[in-house]
């Protein structure tokens, strides 16, 4: 029997290059049947990693031996530059999120908003409290500070837009006390000053939370596509996206009743319970069902909470939060599976919220610039 | 892209003359291969990417220098095995290859000719890439065998043009959005 010692006396010969043709040949004719028949012992993705590592380490090249003294530093500097990658990719990997994903992640939405005076003029409105009111001095934020540029504007009623991009949320209170908590690429459009009005009508595009100081003889109602929603002492949510296919009012407390637009012949009115959610969809018509109300608020107390959800609605979510486009690889299947369940919070950087989304949903996902792509 | 339809002599020519692009084709065709078959001996994935990488290094940086006696695939399946036998001499590794030797004395069969082993250790990096999960597979083989037309794999296959366009298409996407297109030597 070859001792050990035998063996790697031999294979010292072999890196000195000092074999005779007979040891090489029994060297090279033992490698040929070594592990021929293991499985390759790596995953897809633990392979395509290392794959992408060796692409790492090996596109500082080509290098050239004829460089001077200053390229020679620049080789160094490129070199470092790859450990410092190679180092950062370790980072995030041990985060154990998926490489892509994390290399290409993105900041959850911010608190963000603009307001627009009638005259046209748009102020940005700066991460501050998150929030602004309006009241006798006018619109300021709500730890008193001044909106820089934007004056007194609360003396002449004027009808004032607070408008928040994808991945921003902002609050306000209006001047008659009711807070409205406006979620992403959402619009109110609202008086400055609701005296003198036979009701307090304010406009709403995208996601909001109604908190309503309630007041008899001057109602309040939300006009959205399709709908007016009157307050009967409430708070309530409405979520009236232009790509969700259904406009939906959630009571959380209180009293409020919802009429349908569109169904101008058989003037629907419906007259909402707490916990009790109002769908109406294109054609106007109405359905209803009791909900979780936390699942309605979820994005309000900063998480995205999921009761069964659609793959399709969630990623609509998604979209607006993180300011992103979201696509679907071509022959994708996506009924209304998966369904998803569960809570994600909204303060999560993207990578994560999608990591749990591929563990839970059974879909992968790919990060390039702000687009999303969703794939088997 | 022009490199895609040379095959390995017209890269390794153009290699030599000092092509960069000659360089980063060979890279796609051969760097996978090299990997799968080092990881399978060795089970250490950190010394075989750093083996990969500096086999690819050595190759630029030596590429005047460099007799590609047989095949420029020989030329790299060779060098892995070298590079994987200088491992096994510096005696940092797992041992089980010492077991396997000792075997081998005892029953193994020894292959006298140069140009035999050769071809088998081809056939044997060949097995292996056939052997792997039907994605990773389809991924290498477009990386590696790519100067084929869409019109010559749906031949092949016997698919429609189109069902190969996009199939080469979105195996693409998924390779390079997944290992970060802007890595990519040349793409």
């Amino acid at each position: 029997m070859m001792q050990k010692e035998e063996i790697n006396a031999l294979l010292q010969k072999k890196q000195a290059g000092n074999c005779t043709p007979e040891e090489i040949d029994f060297l090279e004719s033992w490698y040929a049947q070594w592990n021929k028949d293991l499985p390759l012992g790596l995953t897809e993705e633990e392979l395509l990693e290392d794959l992408f590592i060796i692409k790492k380490m090996t596109s500082t090249l080509p290098a050239e031996r004829k460089f001077g003294t200053l390229s020679q530093k620049l080789l160094i500097a490129a070199s470092l530059l790859v450990m410092v990658s190679v180092g950062l990719y370790y980072y995030l990997h041990s985060q154990h999120t998926d490489y892509n994903l994390a290399l290409h992640d993105i900041q959850p939405g911010s608190n963000k908003a603009t307001v627009t005076l009638a005259n046209g003029q748009k102020f940005d409105l700066k991460n501050l409290t998150g929030g602004v009111v309006v009241d006798k001095s006018g619109l300021e934020y709500n730890d008193g500070t001044d909106i820089n540029g934007i004056g007194s504007t609360g003396v002449a009623a004027q009808q004032l837009v607070l408008a928040t991009p994808k991945g921003g949320q902002y609050q306000i209170t209006l001047a008659d006390g009711t807070k409205v908590w406006l979620n992403a690429a959402s619009s109110l459009k609202f008086l400055s000053n609701f005296a003198g009005q036979k009701e307090r009508r304010v406009e709403l595009t995208g996601e909001a939370y109604f908190q309503v100081t309630h007041n008899a003889k001057q109602p309040f109602r939300v006009m959205s596509a399709g709908q007016v929603a009157e307050d009967l002492g409430t708070s309530f949510n409405i979520n009236c996206y232009a790509d969700e296919p259904l406009s939906k009012t959630t009571l959380v407390e209180g009293s409020m009743q919802i009429q349908s637009l569109k169904d101008a012949q058989h003037l629907k009115t419906v007259v909402l319970k707490p916990s009790q959610q109002v769908s109406v969809d294109a054609d106007g018509t109405i359905t209803s069902r009791l909900v979780n109300t936390e699942e309605t608020l979820g994005w309000k107390n900063d998480n995205f909470i999921f009761d069964g959800e659609d793959l399709n609605s969630a990623m609509r979510k998604i979209a607006r939060w993180y300011n992103v486009d979201v696509v679907y690889e071509p022959g994708l299947k996506i009924g209304t599976t998966p369904v998803l369940e569960g809570l994600v919070s909204r303060k999560s950087k993207l990578s994560e919220v999608l990591k749990w989304i591929e563990t839970v949903g059974g879909v992968r996902f790919k990060i390039e610039g702000r687009r999303v792509t969703v794939m088997k | 892209m022009p490199y895609k339809h040379h095959n390995d002599q017209e890269l390794t020519a153009l290699l030599k003359s000092g092509d960069r692009l000659a360089y980063a084709e060979i890279y796609h065709r051969y760097h996978a291969a090299l990997y799968i078959h080092a990881f399978k001996r060795l089970q250490l994935r950190e010394e075989c990417r750093d083996l990969v990488h500096e086999l690819f290094t050595t190759l630029w940086i030596k590429r005047e220098e460099i007799t590609f006696k047989s095949t420029l695939s020989g030329y790299l399946y060779t060098s892995v095995r070298n590079k994987i036998f200088d491992l096994l001499a510096k005696q940092k590794l797992k041992k089980t290859y010492i077991q396997s030797i000792q075997d081998f004395a005892e029953n193994g069969l020894t292959t006298t000719d140069y140009l035999v082993r050769q071809n088998q250790l081809k056939a044997i990096i060949d097995q292996e890439i056939a052997n792997l999960p039907p994605r990773t597979r389809q991924i290498f083989e477009l990386s590696r065998k790519n100067f084929l037309s869409h019109q010559e794999i749906a031949k092949v296959l016997n698919l429609s043009e189109q069902t190969v366009k996009t199939t080469i298409n979105n195996a693409l996407k998924v390779l390079r959005s997944r290992l970060g297109s802007m890595l990519f030597l040349s793409l």
